[in-house]
């Protein structure tokens, strides 16, 4: 026994186990899943941010975009529907532009955050959430579309009609404040995709 | 001396290790590819091409570089129906490859998609129906397409392969006879 010199080609076995284990070890380390970045991720978000464009272009065209940012319930200080949080979190606002949003993107396993982005009195920058599901991806896209509001626009009811008499100039509880001439506000409608 | 208990390394043990080894080389190699497939772009040329197209279609030949994202009634039904219309952008009356300006080698199908009916059942090919100056579903009884009849289906091309093969689609929202539309334009 003692004048062997080896039994049996272990080196080969070594290797072997070496190269398993560091492939083991470098899919430990990425987690590779598929909502990992990848060429064919940014083509996915391209389009996700091309349908938010087109929704905001054909609600801006059917003219859906203001009386959704209108949709607000005077009494209750709070849009209609919402209540507790300040913003909607399952269903959107029962308006064409929700309506749209939710063909486009619900329908389809794409969760998104709807935010409306204006400046106070004051002249500071605030954003508002009127949809919001959560912290977005890091995978999320943005598409936006900035909306002018006038002194005597209306706010609109419930089944999205203009209430007549109303004006945003007397409305004391709505989210915005008048920044002067008659111009009541602009604002920028966010539309934040990302999959889920 | 060559007795039995004096040898180094047989022949033998050595065929073994060096065919373990090599087997677990050959794994790796196929393996780790097999991994990472998924986030390759196949198909580089379609990616480019089916956007341009997608954004071309909804931004201007169907409607008006001004509004982009609104398309328009005549044009889009006279783009399905292969129909030069005047103030129209689109080229020609030739096949949708030669309409939408890629090379004729290429497979390219474009469709309009919508959810008109307010059960929301899910979307479903749109049709113009000529006759009552409505969009309708391609299911509906007012959808007639053929000889006989004005109504036209909103979609045109080959069918895209089912069984195999990369395809890239590109998705647009637009606004069509004041219905919000899904724009598909599939290549591969």
């Amino acid at each position: 026994m003692v004048d062997r010199g080896q039994a049996h080609t272990l080196e080969a076995v070594v290797a072997g186990l070496l190269l398993l284990s560091s492939i083991i070890f470098a899919l430990q380390m990425t987690a590779v899943t598929p909502l990992s970045a990848s060429t064919s991720s940014q083509h996915i978000e391209n389009q996700q941010q091309s349908v938010a464009r087109g929704v905001l272009a054909a609600a801006a065209e059917q003219e859906s975009l203001k009386p959704t940012v209108l949709y607000w319930n005077e009494t209750v200080g709070d849009f209609h529907g919402v209540t507790g949080v300040g913003y909607y979190t399952n269903e959107p606002p029962n308006t064409t532009f929700g309506g749209m949003l939710e063909r486009s993107f619900d329908q389809r396993g794409i969760s998104y955050n709807v935010y409306l982005s204006f400046e106070t009195p004051a002249g500071e920058q605030k954003r508002k959430r009127m949809i919001y599901r959560g912290v977005p991806s890091d995978n999320a896209v943005v598409a936006a579309r900035t909306v002018a509001l006038m002194d005597d626009d209306p706010l609109y009811s419930a089944v999205s009609e203009p209430i007549a008499g109303t004006t945003l100039d007397n409305s004391s509880s709505f989210y915005m404040g008048d920044t002067g001439g008659a111009v009541y506000n602009v604002v920028r409608v966010e539309v934040v995709t990302w999959r889920i | 001396m060559r007795g039995h208990n004096k040898r180094g390394q047989t022949t033998l043990d050595f065929a073994f290790g060096m065919s373990l080894f090599i087997a677990v080389v050959v794994f790796i190699f196929l393996f780790v590819p097999g991994i990472l497939e998924p986030f390759t772009a196949g198909a580089q040329a379609e990616t480019v091409t089916t956007n341009r197209v997608a954004d071309e279609l909804t931004h201007g030949l169907l409607g008006s570089a001004r509004t982009p994202g609104v398309l328009n009634r005549t044009c889009t039904v006279g783009f399905f129906s292969a129909v030069a219309v005047d103030g129209c952008a689109y080229g020609g009356t030739g096949t949708v490859p030669e309409r939408v300006g890629i090379g004729s080698n290429q497979n390219v199908n474009v469709t309009i998609y919508g959810n008109l009916s307010a059960s929301g059942d899910g979307r479903d090919v749109l049709c113009w129906d000529e006759d009552v100056d409505a969009l309708v579903e391609q299911g509906d009884s007012g959808c007639v397409v053929g000889p006989t009849s004005q109504d036209v289906r909103l979609q045109d091309g080959r069918s895209p392969p089912q069984r195999s093969g990369d395809s890239v689609t590109a998705t647009r929202v637009a606004s069509l006879f004041r219905e919000d539309v899904t724009v598909e334009v599939v290549m591969w």
